[in-house]
């Protein structure tokens, strides 16, 4: 059995009832060839109870997603890929070649470092997945009759999609105590004080010579300028405690 | 003190503010600005000019309580006094910003501050690479009617690369709300959402930061730029060409003006040339900025009163965008994932919920319990979770981001204090008992009855209980939701458990009381209220005058009470009857010693077991004394302890335990203190207390160590704002009650509290002290219009050897003469015996030997009243018959008050004597104004005063009364006090005696002169003058 490792990484796609790789040629063949697997999915009624079991425990959906584990998967959502390789088919024309269950291992292991993914191949892509378990709660949550949230979603609705005006979001500010306040993402601007490039480098750029024909020295004269106030901002730069 | 420094653009200037309205503190801002300095001796604001500007901000400071429905309208224009910097020098100033270097030099700068040396720190970036390239602005048409002329000028602007324009966006997308809420800076422009307004201030300040350096340039080579000057000709040159000079020349301002269109062309290819065009594309062609969301959380108390679990509900922020806070409800609700709010786009909204969740739900364990079922709001948690939540899991949400809201209640009130009520227990007495008093001094045990409560209120054993069982910080009390201390409901809890009542003395009591609100501890408790009740709360409350079980007035006095003096009289058996000592602080002249002679007759009337009272005086006030008692006690015999042939050792025990009253003076107080501290003494009360103020001098030691159960001090001065003297006064009457010396000094200093300190300082002592004046209207209508008050003066020794030599002599040549010869005898010999108790330099002329007041013992009464007079800021006529006294007069009291006082004589030409009548009225010079008897005539009015003193006796009280009246006039508002001294045991009093009995008929007996006097027989006049009993004889 020749190893597996060219399946880790190489095109190794999981879709939903199917397991598949596009493998290069390599040491046996030089073409390239596709190895895939079918993969039976999730019957509706087990296809419901997955999204049930979802829909009710957002924990779980959130561990799910973020790639912890999932134990509750095996009970609901089994998955063997062993011996399943009667569906597997392999480009590659050789028969019993390996590669169908090399492909099995490897999506194995895949499957077992991303539980989501189970889900996918079981035909339950993650779009789906969330589509239908957002759609559920939008129609279990209770419809807003008063209180905060109706509130804040009126709110959100008044200023609906295009915000506040200049005048009103200074005075919603002023408000809220945070009128000095700069954006919360001030801190992230990026400022590079270095010394001024060399005086060749130095623009202004643009064809200036073309707007004043009838003037001598047009680049000369914004090179004497830009000189001087680049000049002029290194020894304020040097000047600050950095 | 910090004051702030804020700052915002707009749009030619940097403009600083305080956020000040009113001229006053904008005008000391300013200076405080102006002349700030740096390190390096700078100062950046030398060069601001004056400046008003209209801005959008908030009438007052708004706190930072946020409102759920901020206000629809736009915040209204004010008009801000401030200072303005040039772009160069504002540029300069923020590249160079050290906010803590402001900070410690007592300015905070705004947080606005920081966006804009970050702004100027991208212009520099700019700079440093040569980013920028000549531009075109536009130059506002000064009013009238529109031309087809335009005018622009040549200024040097950014040019932004691609990620420069990106960064500018992201610069302008974080400007602060302030900085947009400048009309000025927005002028010409309708920015549709705030990130366009944000784009064009930010725009407009790094153009005029650029414009503004490289102008300087310009200005330093323009000789250097001359040579690449076009060679413009209006008419035939193009436009471009005048633009060119004109931004190569900074000593003269060349405008450039064409038509529209030429302009509008120019405008366009410098533009395109330099790429310098405004780095903001509207919405609609922009697509909108993205958002992210975060979580934020709110603790919700049960909204039931019988429910105790607490929400923490879930809620939407935005990262980008402050003002959005959603309920999780309303992003489930709304399936549909990217959403548009609030000008923003966020995508898979309620992933990003679910996603914020789960990772709060890490830290958090009590929130992963609410992440079940579908739609997740929020979790219940019982009380106890709630406070693990509070401990532990808050701080880390927080370390993380994600905002913990609380109930607005508990941030607002704090913790309520747990604490005791004590309450005064009345004293089990059955109805049988006669004496309704049961309280004895200072010492007396209160009996109070002890129970827990929160916030003035009291909590019955049940609800101390409970709160103790809940076991956590937050409970539910009486319908709301408060914040306590467990320590403290179980230390109380403890201690109630094994006391419902207590006792401490009531000295300890008064000083509970008395503390402020919030400090009050007992026992290391905290003690909320402290209640007395009954017969001590009437007295302690002030209420001195009111229910008082009332007395009859002893029978024993001769005389008659005026009605204050009749509720002093009753003030002060009282406090005697109920073990306190106190302080009679009445004014001068309302009768003080007549209210204690009662007080001491009704004392004696129930019995005084043998002991004598002892009255300590001022040696000038013993004739006085003496003369009160005799007048209004005589039932009381008398023993005066004084002089040289006093009883020492043995005899004077013996002799003070005959007679009811003993009466000494302050000096034998010192010397005899071993003698005098022998006895017990039923009471002790001192007259004019304030001479032991000075707690170390001998005398006040010695008076300390007297023993009586019952002691009275008597004062004319405001003691309670004499704090030394307070402390004395009150250490002997009620000893240890203000504590040490030292420890009063400390704790009632001037300083920060002292106001209040004072406050309990009064309610310590006005239990025990009652002060009428005169002024008050209570006691004026009960008052006669003249107060008439004798002062008997004893002789001293010099006088009284004077006096009988005159005696002397006069007798043994009385029998001899007859007819003019003896009327002139009589008439010289009493004038010399009259000059003689006035002062005896009179006769003696000792000139260059200086004046003694002790020589007289009317002067030394005089100085005493005076300085009571002077005291309280009062003025006095001083009245005698002799010009030579009235010079010495003259200069004893300037010698003594350091002003010379006027002195009005039959030798005094008028037109003087109307100057100094004048001064006098005007409230000039000196408060006394010494005059002679007869001086004046009509028309002389010295309403000013209202003390008339007088030195020495007409024998008609006609011409007395009628000096008394120059005083007393229409014009005179206040009672009038007349003093009268008179020499003790000499024919002055025998003469004042006279007048008295004969008041009716003293016109006729003592007629128009003298002349009853020489009419006396020998015998007669022998009784007249004879000198009684002197000590010192």
């Amino acid at each position: 059995m020749e190893s597996a490792g060219w399946a880790e990484g190489i095109g190794l796609a999981i879709i939903p009832g199917q397991l598949k790789v596009k493998v290069d040629g390599g040491k046996e063949s030089s073409e390239p060839h596709e190895v895939s697997v079918q993969v039976k999915m999730l019957n509706p009624a087990d296809r419901e109870k997955v999204l049930a079991y979802l829909e009710e425990d957002p924990l779980a959906l959130y561990r799910l997603l973020a790639g912890q584990d999932a134990a509750w998967l095996d009970e609901l959502a089994p998955l063997s890929l062993e011996g399943e390789t009667a569906e597997a088919s392999c480009s590659c024309g050789q028969a019993a070649c390996g590669h169908a269950a090399a492909l099995l291992a490897a999506a194995a292991r895949q499957l077992a470092a991303e539980p989501l993914q189970r889900l996918t191949l079981l035909g339950l892509p993650r779009e789906a997945l969330l589509a239908s378990v957002f759609d559920a709660w939008a129609k279990a949550a209770p419809p807003a009759a008063g209180g905060a949230a109706a509130e804040s979603a009126t709110r959100a609705k008044e200023k609906g999609p295009s915000g506040p005006s200049p005048g009103e979001w200074v005075a919603e500010a002023a408000a809220e105590g945070r009128l000095h306040r700069p954006g919360p993402q001030l801190g992230e601007l990026a400022v590079q004080l270095s010394p001024p490039p060399p005086a060749d480098q130095l623009g202004p750029a643009g064809d200036w010579t073309s707007l004043l024909p009838g003037v001598r020295g047009v680049s000369k004269a914004l090179g004497l300028v830009a000189r001087g106030a680049t000049k002029q901002a290194e020894q304020k730069r040097r000047s600050l405690k950095l | 003190m910090n004051q702030p420094l804020y700052g915002v653009w707009l749009g030619d200037v940097f403009f600083c503010f305080s956020g000040e309205v009113s001229e006053p503190k904008v005008d000391a801002w300013s200076r405080v600005v102006r002349t700030f300095r740096m390190p390096d001796g700078t100062r950046p604001f030398t060069n601001a000019s004056l400046r008003l500007a209209e801005l959008r901000y908030p009438a007052k400071t708004l706190g930072s309580t946020s409102k759920r429905r901020p206000e629809r309208k736009t915040l209204g224009g004010r008009t801000m006094e401030g200072l303005a910097l040039a772009p160069g020098d504002a540029f300069q100033w923020l590249i160079s910003m050290d906010a803590e270097y402001y900070r410690s030099q007592g300015l905070a700068v705004g947080e606005e501050i920081e966006y804009w040396v970050q702004a100027s720190r991208f212009a520099l970036e700019l700079l440093l690479q040569g980013k920028f390239a000549p531009g075109t602005a536009e130059v506002p048409s000064v009013g009238r009617r529109r031309t087809t002329m335009q005018t622009i000028k040549a200024v040097w602007k950014p040019q932004l690369s691609a990620e420069d324009t990106a960064r500018f966006l992201q610069l302008a997308a974080n400007i602060p709300p302030i900085a947009i809420g400048t009309p000025a800076a927005l002028a010409g422009s309708d920015p549709a959402t705030r990130e366009e307004a944000g784009a064009i201030v930010l725009y407009s300040f790094l153009c005029a930061v650029i414009d503004s350096q490289a102008r300087e340039v310009v200005r330093e080579s323009e000789n250097k730029l001359q040579a690449y000057l076009a060679n413009y000709r209006r008419g035939q040159s193009p436009l471009a060409e005048l633009w060119w000079n004109s931004l190569l020349t900074a000593s003269r301002d060349i405008p450039v003006q064409g038509t529209t269109e030429e302009v509008g062309e120019l405008e366009e290819a410098v533009e395109r040339v330099g790429g310098t065009e405004f780095p903001y594309i509207s919405m609609e062609d922009h697509p909108p900025g993205e958002g992210t969301l975060g979580l934020g959380l709110r603790l919700e108390p049960p909204l039931e009163d019988n429910r105790t679990d607490w929400k923490v509900s879930f809620w939407v922020r935005s990262q980008e965008d402050e003002g959005l806070l959603m309920s999780a409800r309303s992003i489930w609700g709304n399936p549909v994932s990217d959403q548009m709010i609030r000008g923003r786009m966020y995508s898979g909204v309620q992933l990003q919920l679910l996603m914020n969740l789960g990772e709060a739900a890490a830290l958090a364990p009590e929130l992963a319990e609410g992440l079940h079922g579908p739609a997740p709001e929020g979790v219940t948690l019982t009380l106890e979770r709630l406070s693990t939540f509070m401990k532990e899991s808050v701080p880390k949400l927080t370390a993380n981001g994600i905002a913990v809201q609380m109930p607005s209640r508990w941030s607002k009130e704090g913790r309520r204090r747990v604490g005791l009520s004590l309450k005064m227990m009345q004293d089990a007495r059955s109805p049988g008992e006669s004496h309704p008093l049961p309280v004895l001094g200072m010492e007396h045990l209160v009996n109070f009855q002890i129970s827990a409560a929160m916030g003035g209120q009291t909590l019955s054993r049940e609800e101390l209980k409970y709160l103790a069982e809940q076991n956590l910080p937050y409970v539910q009390f009486r319908g709301e939701w408060v914040e306590v201390d467990l320590k403290e409901i179980n230390q109380v809890l403890r201690f109630m458990k094994r006391h419902e009542k207590g006792e401490m003395e009531l000295a300890e009591w008064m000083h509970l009381s008395a503390e402020m609100d919030g400090e009050r501890m007992w026992k290391g408790l905290f003690i909320e209220e402290v209640e007395t009740t009954g017969l001590l709360s009437s007295l302690l409350e002030g209420e001195k005058e009111r229910k008082l079980p009332s007395r009859p007035i002893p029978s024993t006095l001769h005389g008659e009470l005026r009605p204050y003096q009749e509720r002093g009289y009753q003030w002060l058996s009282m406090m005697r009857e109920l073990g306190f000592g106190v302080c009679l602080a009445d004014d001068m002249g309302l009768g003080k010693t007549v209210q204690v002679i009662t007080t001491l007759l009704e004392r004696q009337r129930h019995g005084s077991e043998g002991s004598p009272v002892l009255i300590i005086c001022p040696t000038s006030l013993l004739g006085n004394w003496q003369r009160e008692l005799q007048r209004f006690a005589p039932d009381l015999t008398l023993h005066v302890h004084h002089g040289v042939r006093r009883l020492r050792g043995e005899d004077f025990l013996h002799e003070a335990s005959e007679h009811d009253i003993v009466l000494t003076t302050y000096h034998l107080a010192g010397r005899d203190g071993g003698d005098l501290s022998a006895i017990h003494w039923s009471s002790v009360v001192l007259d004019e207390a304030q001479y032991i103020k000075n707690y170390r001098t001998k005398q006040a030691q010695s008076v300390m160590k007297l023993s009586a159960p019952h002691r009275i001090a008597m004062t004319g001065t405001p003691v309670e704002n004499r704090l030394a003297e307070l402390w004395s006064i009150f250490h002997f009457l009620n000893p240890g009650y203000l504590g040490s010396f030292h420890s009063f000094r400390q704790r009632y200093a001037p300083g920060e509290g002292q106001q209040e300190r004072l406050r309990e300082l009064h309610k310590l002592v006005s239990p025990f002290m009652l002060r009428r004046l005169k002024s008050d209207p209570d006691i004026r209508k009960d008052l006669p219009e003249k107060l008439e008050l004798k002062s008997y003066c004893p002789l001293s020794e010099v006088q009284g050897a004077m006096y009988q030599a005159v005696v002397d002599e006069m007798m043994g040549q009385i029998e001899s003469q007859t007819g003019m010869a003896r009327k002139g005898l009589v008439l010289s010999s009493l004038t010399k015996l009259k000059q003689i108790c006035d002062h005896p330099q009179l006769l003696r002329r000792d000139e260059g030997r200086p004046l003694r007041p002790d020589s007289s013992g009317k002067m030394e009464r005089m100085l005493e009243i005076l300085d009571s007079i002077a005291d309280v800021e009062e003025s006095a006529l001083i009245f005698t018959q002799y010009v030579g006294m009235g010079e010495l007069l003259v200069s004893m009291l300037e010698r003594k008050y350091g002003k010379q006082p006027y002195f009005l004589h039959g030798g005094v030409p008028k037109r003087e004597r109307d100057e100094m009548v004048r001064n006098f009225q005007s409230g000039e010079g000196t408060e006394f104004f010494v005059l002679s008897l007869k001086a004046g005539g009509v028309g002389l009015n010295l309403t000013r005063a209202n003390h008339v003193l007088h030195y020495d006796r007409w024998w008609n009280p006609a011409v007395e009364n009628q000096a008394t009246d120059r005083v007393f006039r229409i014009g005179q508002h206040r009672n009038v006090q007349v003093h009268k001294l008179i020499s003790q045991g000499t024919l002055e009093e025998r003469i004042d005696e006279l007048i008295e009995q004969k008041k009716a008929l003293s016109e006729q007996v003592v007629g128009a002169g003298e002349t009853w006097l020489t009419e006396m027989s020998d015998g007669e006049l022998r009784q007249l003058i004879e000198l009684q009993e002197q000590d010192w004889m």
